[in-house]
């Protein structure tokens, strides 16, 4: 570590850092294509009020299963068509990323907080308590609470906070092994142990020592669940157990729409892909940010890199 | 072996015992059942009628008791909805899920354990990195929509296959398929990377230095030696779609398994079915695996399961 702590060049230190993660970004093409898609999509969500060219609840019976604008009967105010009831599909393709969204970030959150800490206690106490634990967790692992979930669902009634609740529910576990996993690894590093002997107290240790190590994994993990979280929101709305109308969901989309899937492709089609492109999209990011922050890694890409500029004539 | 029967035994009581009481506490703590069953226009009477005949008005104490002797029976009541016991509800659906599964496992492991190993012998070269990419595209796949393609492509455009529905053994291709391609990148990707770790064993390198043909060392030697860890990932995707996990492929396809009928319970209210449908899915799910271990034993002496 350099010795030179004053602000100015910590500052010029993470600005240059950023500088970098962005252009190792911009080397690996099928990662940069993957998070401008993410970015698109967010945008999307974000600003549906104002993209959307129709409200997503609009119906016009005189425009029903209207075909996309590239089909020769399609017109230009319904992109990618519409559907059974005359609803733009585009509109409520972007509206459907609100809730892909919202959910994927509460539960990652939810579900990534608990458990990390849930990982750090019990790594960094060791003996019965991460027994305890971590017992608990690979229980609820290998146990398949689908049909938990739907009867938990159909009990208490489907809605937004209850679907992040039950999928959180379902989601910390791989997120305590993984730091679990990581910090039996760092107690053992050498400035750990140094840190401890200065009489470093636990807290300071976990926030200042162990979580500044461990924010790569968990990122890493973090972008997978939220992947599968969407796919789980999907599949419950599919089911009609997850988002309800009037709120629109990819999932919901193509429920409702599949016994039309003969007059109409596109109003399961469009929904699906999107999904399913959001979903390759956010593992490609999070692979790639697996690699970045590997140092050997890295080291193996510097040297590949290295051998391509310089040539082989050495 | 008797020792490590009697623990997975134990350890499957225990797993059972905490599954009945998550679901008693559930349907009783987080809702009023009687409320759901009725209908909104129901008396006090009719409620009353109910809770009585449900045992509903009894102590909590009281009911868990009933609840647990109940799950031991494996009598969990009437279903509300089809007016026979719950439990012969759900085995009669059990065999459709079964061969749905089994269908699909053996797509998917004709399909993909000989890709992955294809793909281990030459690791980077293109075969490997179009299964490395195209694993992830099928893990990514939403099942409803990759179904509802397939639907779109063979029945309607090409007419070869009914949409849906359950008959002949023409019905199951598509839902077959279905889950055989969503979770085929798995089986292929723990198949590549189970040969990889066997491929740079030194006891390949001796095999082949005394002489023996490549052929022989992989399909004798190393295919069984990387066996293991293919077989278990098959089991445990086999224990979760007959639990319930191909909910999304049999409302697609309208196939009468067991995560239709949970589908089909939540809309006719059917808490009692739904009890009975999480027990006997926990059930299986507890067998498949203890019957994996097993085999694993059977397969591989180097297991030490206790």
């Amino acid at each position: 570590m350099s010795d030179d702590s004053s602000p100015a060049s910590a500052a010029a230190r993470i600005r240059k850092k950023r500088w970098r993660l962005i252009r190792s970004l911009a080397e690996d093409k099928v990662a940069l294509a993957a998070s401008i898609f993410i970015a698109v999509i967010v945008l999307a969500g974000v600003l549906a009020p104002w993209l959307a060219p129709h409200p997503p609840s609009e119906v016009s019976l005189s425009d029903r299963l209207v075909p996309p604008v590239w089909s020769g009967d399609g017109t230009g105010s319904f992109v990618l068509g519409a559907d059974a009831l005359g609803r733009d599909v585009l509109s409520r393709v972007i509206y459907g990323a609100r809730v892909s969204l919202l959910v994927g970030f509460s539960v990652v959150i939810v579900a990534g907080v608990f458990g990390s800490a849930v990982g750090l206690v019990a790594g960094y106490r060791g003996g019965r308590v991460d027994t305890v634990l971590m017992r608990l967790a690979d229980a609820q692992l290998a146990f398949p609470g689908l049909l938990l979930v739907i009867l938990i669902i159909s009990v208490i009634g489907s809605s937004i906070p209850v679907i992040i609740g039950v999928i959180a529910i379902y989601g910390w576990m791989i997120f305590a092994r993984l730091v679990r996993g990581n910090v039996l690894q760092l107690r053992e590093e050498l400035f750990i142990r140094a840190a401890v002997m200065a009489g470093c107290g636990p807290l300071r240790l976990m926030r200042r020592h162990l979580l500044p190590n461990l924010m790569a994994p968990i990122l890493t993990q973090a972008m997978l669940e939220f992947a599968r979280v969407i796919l789980v929101e999907a599949s419950l709305s599919y089911l009609g157990l997850g988002i309800q109308s009037p709120n629109v969901s990819w999932g919901l989309m193509v429920a409702e729409n599949q016994t039309y899937l003969r007059e109409g492709w596109w109003t399961v089609f469009f929904p699906g892909l999107v999904l399913a492109v959001t979903v390759v999209a956010l593992n490609l990011v999070a692979s790639w940010l697996r690699v970045r922050s590997d140092p050997q890694q890295q080291q193996l890409l510097a040297a590949r890199r290295r051998v391509r500029t310089e040539g082989v004539s050495a | 072996m008797i020792r490590f029967l009697a623990w997975r035994l134990l350890s499957g009581v225990v797993v059972m015992t905490l599954v009945t009481a998550t679901v008693f506490f559930v349907t009783r703590m987080l809702t009023d059942p009687v409320r759901i069953m009725l209908p909104l226009s129901a008396s006090q009477e009719d409620y009353d009628r109910l809770e009585a005949s449900l045992g509903l008005d009894q102590h909590l104490v009281t009911q868990f008791w009933e609840f647990i002797s109940g799950a031991v029976r494996l009598d969990f009541g009437e279903s509300f909805w089809q007016g026979v016991p719950a439990l012969e509800v759900v085995i009669g659906r059990l065999p459709s899920t079964f061969q749905l599964v089994s269908a699909s496992m053996v797509v998917a492991v004709v399909l993909f354990v000989p890709l992955g190993m294809a793909a281990s012998l030459k690791p980077g070269g293109w075969l490997d990195r179009i299964l490395v990419s195209a694993s992830l595209f099928g893990l990514s796949m939403p099942q409803f929509w990759l179904g509802s393609m397939l639907i779109f492509v063979f029945s309607v455009k090409l007419g070869w296959l009914p949409t849906s529905g359950s008959g002949g053994p023409e019905h199951l291709v598509l839902p077959a398929f279905t889950l055989a391609l969503t979770s085929g990148g798995r089986i292929a990707q723990i198949t590549r990377s189970s040969m990889l770790d066997q491929l740079n064993r030194p006891y390949v390198t001796t095999l082949r230095a005394k002489g023996m043909g490549r052929s022989y060392v992989l399909f004798r030697h190393v295919l069984r030696n990387a066996l293991l860890p293919i077989v278990t990932l098959i089991a445990y995707e086999s224990a979760f779609a007959m639990a319930g996990y191909a909910v999304i492929v049999e409302t697609v396809f309208a196939w009468p398994g067991i995560g239709r009928l949970a589908v089909q319970a939540v809309t006719q209210r059917d808490i009692v079915l739904l009890q009975a449908l999480v027990f006997v899915a926990a059930l299986v799910v507890v067998v498949v695996n203890t019957i994996a271990d097993v085999i694993y034993k059977m397969i591989d002496p180097r297991v030490n399961i206790s």
